[in-house]
């Protein structure tokens, strides 16, 4: 690059060179010395030289003199003129598709840095059989994943009133899945073994994600066992909007039915084990009725993404996307009306 | 009027400033031709020249008074060059072809002197020739041969025309003559005997 430059300077000083030399004599350059190796060129330019010099000027076909109307009449700018908008709309793609570039790259320089993060929630909500019990759990492709297609990766949530299932993405086959059938968000106190990793233990098989034709034959057995739930525990279920967010009980027992004690050692859902996530608690840690039911334990942690305090969430590809498309289109349109 | 009298040109401008537009017109009197011409060899259309022209005196009239010396010539040309710059950008990239005709039988492209009819239509020919040959330049390649080889610009004049420094002005000279002499050797059969190009080893 550098001789290449070098090489460009170089051959404007001998064009300079050249050019000063034919011009030279009487009334044009001083004499300037030529190098031995542009003699020759010289030569060949000065010719060229004569023979433009021989072409005559073409005569005025007509007076250009100014009338005062001419005057007048470039004296009185259009609209567009004294406005300066047209001036504003000609530029005003390229200006756009400069500042939709700039965005561009600072989506793209953000995801690269990690900065940004790509969303990748989505929401799937089944309403139980009861209507009574809700679980807003938000899962990401790889939690959906992980909890299909055998385990029980059911959870209970504070929020609302309706079971969800939480196949995360399309990528997840559960997202394919048609919804779930109707399931009850309670279980029997021995459904054992209820976090995302455990094994189709049948009793324990508690997946609220789609499930598998196994499961979805189990249903009348788990229905039958939200039925044999006392109906303190379907008030308990009831105050699920009681909890905080993250799944504890706000203020003390009060919201409980009577008859059920608050779990020991409630904890918040950070301190709860990773495989407790999205999992209900194991039976000794579950809310307990006097009859023995047992209602889900409403501390566990929704499936919600966690957020990550590494960088901002947002739907990194699509805004990606609808910029470049942006760019093209606006750059396009600017394109198009400089060629005009 | 001589276009190179800068004294009268002076009175000229200085009443031209005070709003006289009938010394301003003497003014455009004296340059019409050169403007013209230059315009012309630029955007090779008669049509669009005249009205390039036309618009040049006019917006030089109504900026006279930011005129900054007295050298009305190169001034003015500045004004015609970027007006023609201006149009041949919004008319595409390459000047318009269908007009050496025009310049031939208007203005008799080559100077002659006593000269037989086979001269004369050797002349011709080459002047068609020369044209086309402009045409194939680059539009400040080609601004530069016709101001300087031409016009016979100083390269003063040349620069302050062209709003760039004297040294650019010699470069785009020097390889606006080697692409014009590569583009009629290569197209021209037969140069008349005293435009003749020497065949010159390497």
């Amino acid at each position: 690059m550098i001789f290449g430059l070098w090489r460009n300077r170089r051959q404007e000083q001998d064009d300079e060179l050249l050019s000063a030399y034919i011009d030279r004599g009487p009334g044009g350059e001083p004499e300037v010395e030529l190098p031995e190796h542009l003699r020759a060129e010289a030569q060949e330019l000065a010719e060229i030289a004569a023979l433009m010099r021989s072409v005559v000027r073409v005569p005025a076909p007509r007076s250009f003199a100014l009338t005062p109307e001419m005057v007048q009449a470039s004296d009185s700018p259009s609209f567009a003129e004294r406005t300066g908008w047209s001036l504003a709309l000609f530029r005003a793609p390229a200006i756009a598709a400069a500042a939709a570039a700039f965005v561009l790259g600072l989506l793209v320089i953000g995801n690269i840095a990690g900065v940004l993060e790509q969303e990748r929630a989505s929401d799937v909500s089944v309403t139980s059989a009861t209507g009574t019990s809700s679980l807003a759990a938000q899962a990401d492709a790889e939690t959906a994943a992980q909890a299909q297609p055998a385990s029980g990766g059911s959870a209970a949530a504070p929020a609302g009133a309706a079971a969800t299932v939480a196949p995360a993405s399309a990528a997840a086959p559960a997202a394919a899945a048609p919804a779930a059938p109707p399931v009850a968000a309670a279980m029997p106190a021995s459904a054992d073994a209820v976090d995302s990793d455990s094994s189709s233990d049948a009793a324990g098989d508690t997946s609220l994600a789609a499930p598998p034709p196994a499961m979805e034959a189990q249903a009348p057995v788990m229905e039958s066992a939200i039925g044999g739930i006392s109906e303190d525990a379907a008030d308990a279920i009831d105050r699920a909007d009681l909890l905080g967010a993250d799944g504890v009980a706000a203020g003390d027992d009060a919201g409980l039915p009577e008859g059920f004690e608050q779990a020991p050692e409630p904890g918040s859902a950070d301190e709860l084990p990773p495989r407790s996530r999205g999992s209900l608690l194991p039976p000794d840690e579950a809310l307990t009725g006097d009859d023995g039911s047992t209602a889900l334990d409403f501390r566990i942690a929704s499936d919600a993404p966690v957020p990550d305090d590494d960088g901002v969430t947002l739907p990194l590809w699509q805004l990606e996307v609808a910029f470049g498309l942006l760019v093209l289109l606006l750059g396009g349109a600017a394109f198009a009306m400089k060629r005009r | 009027m001589s276009e190179h009298d800068t004294s009268q040109d002076e009175i000229l401008i200085t009443r031209s400033r005070q709003g006289d537009l009938d010394a301003f017109n003497q003014l455009v009197l004296g340059y019409q031709d050169l403007v013209f011409s230059v315009i012309l060899r630029m955007v090779r259309n008669h049509a669009t020249a005249e009205d390039i022209t036309q618009d040049a005196f006019i917006a030089a009239y109504k900026n006279i008074g930011r005129m900054r010396g007295v050298n009305f010539r190169a001034w003015v040309l500045r004004i015609a060059r970027n007006a023609t710059l201006d149009a041949i950008r919004r008319t595409g990239r390459r000047p318009e072809d269908s007009i050496d005709e025009q310049i031939v039988t208007l203005g008799e492209t080559l100077s002659s002197g006593e000269e037989s009819p086979e001269d004369y239509a050797e002349r011709r020919d080459l002047g068609r020739d020369i044209n086309r040959g402009l045409g194939e330049l680059p539009p400040d390649q080609r601004m530069a041969v016709v101001m300087v080889d031409v016009e016979g610009l100083t390269y003063d004049e040349a620069a302050d025309a062209m709003e760039v420094n004297i040294g650019t002005v010699k470069s785009r000279l020097n390889r606006g003559r080697k692409r014009l002499r590569e583009w009629i050797v290569t197209n021209v059969e037969q140069l008349p005997p005293q435009f003749r190009l020497h065949d010159v080893d390497p």
